[in-house]
């Protein structure tokens, strides 16, 4: 089992030697000659350069410059049509994509060529005709299995698109809610919504936003503020990043997912009090993600708050993949770890991934709910939650805590568990590198070299395969990485074709980088042979 | 002495080594330079790198003292209370609901006539947009499970991008999920440090905030003053003389909105675009609340200032007022939409908008290129019956004012007498419930750079009818009268 393997401290540890030169090189090829590329598209006046040559003959200073034009121009643009596939339907376990007009851009291509294939007008009326078998031939569409979305529930896909409250909501209370919140007052269903969100946690309050993104961003700020310390996971998402400079507190990182650092950190920063004027902090505020989503790692949440509790340091906690997504009864990484809500201050989390509608919660004490309603940006400023997408929601949390008088829900978060472990052993056994915990829904497959990222999305495209690659600057230079989520509503039978997909694609892109050198260098049959007792592949 | 003298020494050494060491005394110089150099790294070798981080740290405590630190250090609570001022600054506590037979119901009270959502074309109740909507949730379900980058992208996502872009009149559109994350994503994705940004000092808190995490170097104008503006633009271009370089690196930039969000008066659009391109900016346009307000067809300030599309480099809305959805959009060139699709944080790293959202957006904007001419014509009859009504000059004498252009939906009420408590505007807001009329009450951040004076604010929209607004200026003009500052 790979409970028993130790989670390694760094994702470095397993980097392959040649796969980290190779990978340098990769990048050290690209960058030479996208410099080539350019002084040529400079000396000529031809290419992507050109009109962006041309159109700064006004005398103003260029609107885009410096290295991250250069690479999104001669990197990114290389390999975009990994990302931003377009999808017609739900984002189910499994998935319609819609091939575009030039499905391999090797070439920097204008935006118009990524576009769906087919006019959209053509896409509608089909639409109406009814859904598409697995493989469509007439058109282009190609039915794939979605190991991408955060669907981590299933709730993406319900019977019918949405519960019939849902409908009877947007009828009622229309498709938007047109105002800022705490103007004109809450509608009934985001106040329901905040009970229940309160309640489904253990905490005495709750305030709903209308964005995942906006929850983290415009809401930090109204709980610290000049005076006080943030110390940060290093691997937080950007969205802390950016309510953490919004602030005016001062920033300090901490190690990824390491309580020794974070008590270092803390024990330094009351030691040292604020630069320059050395007063001891104001308050100081741990910021850290239940899960995070690349590395498929839930943090070490019984230490930290160990070393949180020692100092009286306050704990912000962003659930934003791990509400639903962990805990035998989906209530997050506490309850994974089996800690009390009481000891985790703020609670926040999104309800784009696990409940398959949009916005995000900060769960707390009723203080500071009353605090974040009348001070922060996301209260004053921000349109409130759509009511379909609070009453969807809502059905979802009901389901989820068996209010429905169904095991449904119940099944759900089961049934996630057990496919994300059944899922991670396969792939072990196949001897493709992961990252993270044995038990994570979220399993990133390494694949280091840049060339890789893109083979890896395409041959498993091909093949009926809808995967996420991600590479830098969403993860260090050296770590690009597929990105597997699982959902509950996967099959077995999903799960095994996939499974033969991806050791098919791993095989031919070279990726099992934990077999044998055996393994890897010569024919299976050979190599089985030769090393007698090893695994099974 | 002379100097030969002083030098005997010297030479007397050189011929001595030169003898003992069997060199010729020209070698020495060499081996003295070789010497020399070998010190030097032998130096290096020894001495402490130069390392200012570590040189910056403090003298080490001890352990008895970082215990002692550390045993004194009471933190402050984490959710102080709110002190009395923040506690009036807030509006009524309100729920409320709305029936499918058109009755809005506000803290159990129903029939309630609603002047204070932004809905300007009365979209939000659309016939059309719900049943597009319905079946849109029929098959795409709610959400879209995912960032726009990890098949998080529909065809209905493009599909709102390209109405968005036919609307505005450029090549493509960006569809951020949320409109009060859009203009903040926009400028730090343009302005960097070592940029330029001017702005006016009245602009919307979202827009503030983006200047403020771009890290760029920002001016403000006073509100709508354009020789204000004008001279900050000539000090900035004049500062070019002594430094040339600056003016081929350093981007810069002019933000303003269509009609300002805090004060509801319109930008002169022109005399800005007219001053951006004398002094070479750049211009960012808010158009949050001017789309499908402003214009002969609702286009927004550049139809209703009659401006080419190309003069405006970046526009930002809010799809959240007169569109009646959720999200926001960016447009301009293909390099300025393209670029925020790997540069726009609220993009990247946010789930995309719900699909039906995305319709809804679609819908409303067809609609309105097929009907904004009927749509902002009823919308100015509406204002004027409004304002005509409440009749502002009577209002005068009792010490309010109200802020607004006459075109704008808007209306932001405010006192003459700035020591009027806070509260007041509160239960302004709260005589009008009790009379029927459900008004605004803006609460504005202590962050903001220029905060607003205190206020209510009404919103006219085309589904009021005459009635309704007869009946709620009289009801609004009747507690202000009564509530005499």
């Amino acid at each position: 089992m790979s409970a028993q393997k130790p989670t390694h401290e760094s994702v470095y540890a397993h980097l392959p030697y040649v796969a980290a030169l190779t990978t340098y090189l990769g990048y050290a090829v690209l960058i030479v000659f996208g410099h080539v590329r350019d002084f040529a598209g400079k000396l000529f006046c031809i290419g992507t350069l050109a009109h962006r040559i041309l159109g700064q003959r006004d005398g103003r200073a260029p609107l885009l410059s410096d290295f991250e034009d250069f690479y999104t121009r001669r990197l990114y643009l290389r390999i975009q049509d990994c990302w931003g596939r377009p999808i017609r339907g739900t984002a189910g376990a499994w998935i319609n994509v819609l091939e575009r007009v030039q499905e391999r851009a090797w070439s920097p291509v204008p935006e118009r060529s990524v576009r769906p294939y087919r006019t959209l007008a053509r896409v509608a009326q089909r639409s109406k005709a009814g859904r598409e078998g697995p493989t469509d031939p007439t058109g282009n569409v190609t039915r794939c299995l979605n190991l991408g979305s955060y669907n981590y529930l299933g709730y993406a896909e319900v019977p019918g698109g949405v519960h019939q409250s849902v409908r009877d909501v947007l009828r009622g209370a229309g498709v938007a809610a047109c105002d800022v919140a705490v103007s004109t007052g809450r509608s009934q269903v985001v106040r329901e919504l905040e009970a229940t969100v309160a309640e489904f946690l253990g905490k005495e309050a709750a305030f709903v936003v209308g964005m995942g993104f906006a929850t983290n961003s415009q809401i930090i700020p109204a709980i610290v503020g000049k005076g006080d310390l943030i110390l940060s996971d290093a691997l937080n998402h950007a969205s802390i990043v950016v309510g953490a400079r919004s602030s005016g507190a001062k920033i300090r990182t901490f190690e990824h997912n390491s309580a020794k650092s974070l008590d270092e950190m803390i024990r330094d920063a009351v030691a040292t009090g604020q630069p320059v004027t050395c007063k001891p902090w104001n308050r100081i505020l741990v910021v850290i993600e239940g899960m995070y989503s690349m590395e498929g790692e839930a943090c070490k949440l019984r230490e930290i708050v160990a070393v949180k509790k020692k100092y009286g340091a306050y704990l912000y906690l962003d659930e934003a993949h791990s509400i639903g997504a962990l805990g035998p009864t989906g209530r997050g990484v506490a309850e994974h770890h089996g800690i009390n809500p009481s000891d985790i201050d703020i609670m926040m989390g999104t309800f784009t991934k696990s409940f398959g509608a949009v916005g995000g919660y900060i769960a707390t004490s009723a203080a500071l709910v009353e605090r974040i309603r009348a001070l922060s940006a996301a209260s004053l400023y921000a349109s409130a939650m759509a009511p379909p997408c609070a009453q969807h929601i809502l059905w979802a949390f009901n389901q989820m805590a068996g209010k429905d008088g169904t095991g449904i829900g119940a099944g759900k978060i089961r049934a996630l568990r057990v496919n994300a472990i059944y899922f991670r052993e396969q792939l072990r056994k196949m001897g493709v590198q992961t990252l993270g915990d044995w038990d994570s829904p979220v399993i990133p497959i390494m694949l280091y070299n840049p060339a890789k990222i893109a083979a890896f999305s395409r041959e498993c495209y091909k093949r009926g395969l809808a995967v996420v690659v991600v590479g830098f600057p969403a993860t260090p230079l050296l770590l690009s990485r597929a990105r597997i989520c699982l959902s509950a509503a996967h099959t077995r039978e999903d799960l095994d074709w996939a499974l033969g997909v991806i050791d098919q694609v791993a095989e031919i892109i070279q990726i099992k980088y934990d077999r044998s050198l055996l393994h890897r260098v010569l024919p299976k049959a050979v190599s089985r042979l030769l090393v007698r007792g090893g695994d099974d592949v | 002495m002379s100097a030969r003298a002083l030098l005997h020494p010297v030479q007397e050494l050189r011929h001595m080594l030169a003898t003992s060491l069997n060199l010729s005394p020209a070698d020495i110089y060499y081996h003295a330079i070789e010497f020399a150099f070998l010190s030097l790294v032998i130096y290096l070798a020894l001495t402490r790198a130069y390392e200012p981080w570590n040189r910056a740290a403090p003298a080490q405590l001890t352990d008895a003292q970082v215990a002692e630190k550390l045993a004194a250090w009471k933190p402050a609570p984490l959710a102080a209370p709110l002190s009395q001022q923040e506690k009036d600054a807030l509006p009524l506590d309100l729920t409320t609901y709305h029936d499918a037979f058109g009755n809005f119901r506000v803290n159990g009270k129903d029939n309630v006539t609603d002047m204070a959502t932004c809905n300007f074309l009365g979209l939000l109740k659309d016939p059309t947009v719900e049943e597009k909507c319905l079946a849109t949730m029929k098959e795409y379900g709610c959400g879209a499970c995912g960032p726009r980058g990890f098949y998080g992208t529909t065809d209905i996502h493009l599909e709102c991008e390209e109405k968005i872009a036919a609307f505005s009149g450029t090549e493509t559109a960006i569809l951020y999920s949320f409109g009060s994350a859009t203009g903040n994503s926009t400028i730090p994705a343009f302005c960097k440090r070592g940029d330029l940004v001017v702005c006016d000092d009245s602009l919307n808190y979202s827009l503030q905030l983006g200047v403020k995490l771009s890290r760029a170097e920002a001016i403000r104008f006073k509100h709508n003053d354009m020789a204000d503006l004008e001279r900050i633009l000539k000090e900035v271009t004049d500062g070019d003389v002594a430094d040339p370089g600056r003016r081929k690196i350093q981007r810069r930039i002019i933000i303003v909105e269509g009609i300002y969000q805090n004060v509801g008066d319109l930008c002169p659009l022109d005399e800005v675009v007219a001053l951006k391109e004398k002094y070479l900016f750049r211009v960012m346009l808010d158009e949050s609340f001017s789309l499908g307000v402003l214009g002969k067809t609702g286009r927004g300030a550049l139809e209703h200032f009659g401006i080419k599309r190309e003069l405006v480099d970046i526009a930002t809305a809010d799809l959240g007022n007169a569109i009646a959805s959720v999200g926001g959009f960016c447009v301009g060139s293909e390099d300025v939409v393209k670029h925020q699709r790997l540069s726009g944080a609220g993009y990247c790293f946010s789930a995309s908008q719900p699909p039906f959202l995305a319709m809804a957006a679609s819908v409303a904007l067809d609609i309105v290129s097929e009907r904004g001419e009927t749509f902002v014509s009823r919308l100015r009859d509406n204002v004027d019956t409004f304002r005509k009504q409440l009749n502002i000059h009577s209002l005068k004498q009792a010490g309010w004012y109200v802020d607004g252009h006459q075109l704008s939906p808007l209306l932001h009420i405010r006192a003459y007498d700035d020591t009027l408590p806070l509260a007041t505007f509160t239960t302004l807001q709260k005589k009008c419930l009790d009379n029927d009329v459900l008004i605004a009450r803006p609460v504005y951040a202590q962050s903001e750079v220029n905060p607003p004076k205190p206020c209510v604010r009404v919103t006219v929209s085309v589904v009021h009818s005459e009635r309704e607004l007869q009946k709620a200026a009289t009801v609004i003009r009747q507690v202000l009268l009564s509530s005499r500052s």
